[in-house]
């Protein structure tokens, strides 16, 4: 029992790793440009689709990623600039509404341009090195997704810390008035943070192509996960994406091995509604305190 | 040197805020705009650093020329990069940042590629502000974020300042304190200063020329010295009557007394 225990809260974990990838790009997202972005799963999907097609050209599987880092990079600008570019200054409704839409084209884009089938890679983009940690079993797969994932996040913590890109964003997410009262130019801010947001759902994508292949299909479904650890974190807390997406995954994997699946499938929420119920802002959500 | 020529501006393409404004900041001076709320003195500085066309305000009439330049379409990033940066009204610092985040991000997004010595620069005019420098500025105390935020509009290394109510919350001691940094600041750099003000004895002390807003039009205007003489800005604005004698609520008689610069 104990064992079992220790094996699902491991496999929780390195899970809730790619929760938290995925989760710190619709923080980022809504963090610059108050947009919640209901697109972040057909964004995976289309990227992976991408990455696909690369592999596909016969490209070295190394030159395959980074390409298709740089195409989602740019799909995630032109996202921006296509779709949310023309709704700035609008009401954030029409922004709400049009993620959505989006989400439905994304979805008959790919159906028509790729498939709706599901895929899998055939072989392990990851090297088996850890098979077994004292009496955990790990698979390539998972592991392989929780390293990357975890350098996805390191890099992009460092990047919003230390690089002025980074510390310019961060301003805009404090105010767009005064961003742009100290020479900061906002609408740039925005199509980097989209085209960043790309870059993530490409890497996502990645970690779990290798694991559970990916479809239009099912591959949504895994980020409906991620809209509750954004929303048990905090919607405006990095932090808070990155401890909600391995809470999520650790309740998930917990509860499906220990009790069954379907109370895997439900018991994320069930935590998100209590975590809502004591703290409305989410873990380490902002509170806002207004003076009058 | 600054020339605002007659601007008139327009907010939401109905509401005329500014009514044909003119003034002059000649090179390396100091200049005060004072007047009541409502006057449009926002306005004009927000007009000049780009800033209106945010708030979905218009230039419709008139132009600004910036050292022979017309800077009346310019964005306000360009304009920061240019020389010139607006401190906005009430202490806005970017409250999850540290103080020093605050001061860099604006180094790093003006055209100053020597962000280092700018920080050290504001540091030495503002010493506070290096003790406190890893501190979260949303929880620094009133005076501090002041500091901050114009040391982050220093940090542009600007050719104009725009300062829009410096004073506002501020204890008078502390007011004193900045005014004199920037008189300072002014003094050494030779950076032009705009000035709107509400404490017009403050205002112009520290600037050689006012002008007085009313209405969206600049009534009055002229050197310090003279303005401080000026029975009516004495009046409105000092709330004096004879030298040195403090206005009794006794002898207020508005309707006899009218303002003569209409």
């Amino acid at each position: 029992m104990t064992a079992s225990i220790f094996q699902f809260a491991v496999s929780g974990i390195l899970v809730g790793s790619l929760y938290s990838l995925v989760s710190l790009a619709i923080v980022l997202v809504y963090k610059a440009t108050h947009v919640f972005n209901f697109a972040t799963g057909s964004m995976i999907v289309f990227t992976s689709f991408l990455i696909w097609t690369m592999i596909g050209l016969g490209l070295p599987l190394w030159l395959a990623i980074l390409v298709s880092i740089a195409f989602s990079y740019i799909f995630g600008l032109l996202l921006e600039w296509l779709v949310l570019r023309p709704l700035i200054g609008q009401p954030l409704i029409g922004s709400l509404m049009a993620t959505l839409a989006l989400t439905e084209l994304l979805r008959g884009l790919i159906i028509m341009i790729f498939s709706a089938h599901e895929f899998h890679l055939g072989y392990h983009i990851f090297p088996p090195i850890v098979k077994k940690i004292g009496p955990v079993f790990i698979s390539p797969a998972l592991f392989g997704g929780f390293v990357l994932c975890t350098i996805c996040l390191i890099a992009l913590i460092l990047f919003f810390r230390y690089s002025p890109k980074g510390l310019s964003m961060r301003a805009t997410a404090d105010g767009h008035y005064i961003a742009q009262s100290v020479g900061i130019r906002v609408s740039t801010v925005f199509s980097v943070t989209w085209g960043i947001a790309g870059v993530i759902c490409a890497m996502a994508g990645l970690a779990l192509m290798d694991r559970i292949g990916f479809s239009i299909v099912q591959t949504p479904s895994v980020v409906i996960f991620c809209f509750a650890a954004v929303l048990m974190g905090g919607l405006d807390s990095v932090p808070g994406a990155i401890l909600g997406g391995i809470i999520v995954g650790l309740v998930s994997d917990l509860a499906s091995g220990l009790i069954s699946s379907q109370v895997g499938m439900l018991m994320p929420y069930i935590v998100l509604m209590v975590v809502i119920l004591v703290r409305p802002e989410g873990i380490w959500g902002l509170k806002r305190i207004e003076r009058i | 040197m600054l020339v605002l020529n007659n601007i008139e501006v327009t907010y939401s393409e109905v509401i005329l805020v500014l009514k044909g404004v003119s003034l002059t900041v000649p090179k390396g001076g100091i200049v005060a705009i004072m007047g009541a709320n409502g006057a449009g003195k926002s306005t004009t500085l927000k007009a000049i650093s780009g800033l209106l066309y945010v708030e979905q305000g218009k230039i419709t009439h008139g132009s600004i020329e910036f050292d022979g330049m017309r800077i009346d379409k310019m964005n306000p990033q360009d304009l920061t990069k240019f020389g010139i940066v607006q401190i906005l009204e009430g202490r806005q610092v970017f409250e999850n940042l540290t103080a020093e985040e605050n001061l860099k991000v604006a180094g790093y997004n003006s055209d100053s590629h020597n962000v280092k010595r700018n920080l050290e620069m504001v540091y030495h005019y503002f010493p506070r502000l290096r003790e406190i420098r890893h501190n979260i500025s949303g929880y620094l105390s009133g005076g501090e974020q002041q500091m901050c935020v114009i040391g982050r509009a220093l940090m542009t290394s600007p050719k104009l300042m725009l300062l829009d109510e410096p004073s506002l919350g501020l204890s008078p001691l502390l007011t004193k304190e900045i005014f004199e940094i920037l008189g300072k600041y002014n003094h050494e750099q030779h950076t032009s200063i705009l000035l709107v003000e509400q404490n017009a004895l403050l205002a112009l002390k520290l600037a050689e020329y006012g002008y007085v807003m009313e209405n969206g039009r600049t009534v009055m205007d002229g050197p310090s010295s003279k303005l401080l003489d000026n029975p009516d800005v004495r009046e409105f604005y000092l709330g004096l009557v004879d030298i040195g004698e403090r206005k009794s609520f006794r002898d207020v008689k508005h309707y006899k007394r009218r303002k003569r610069w209409q």
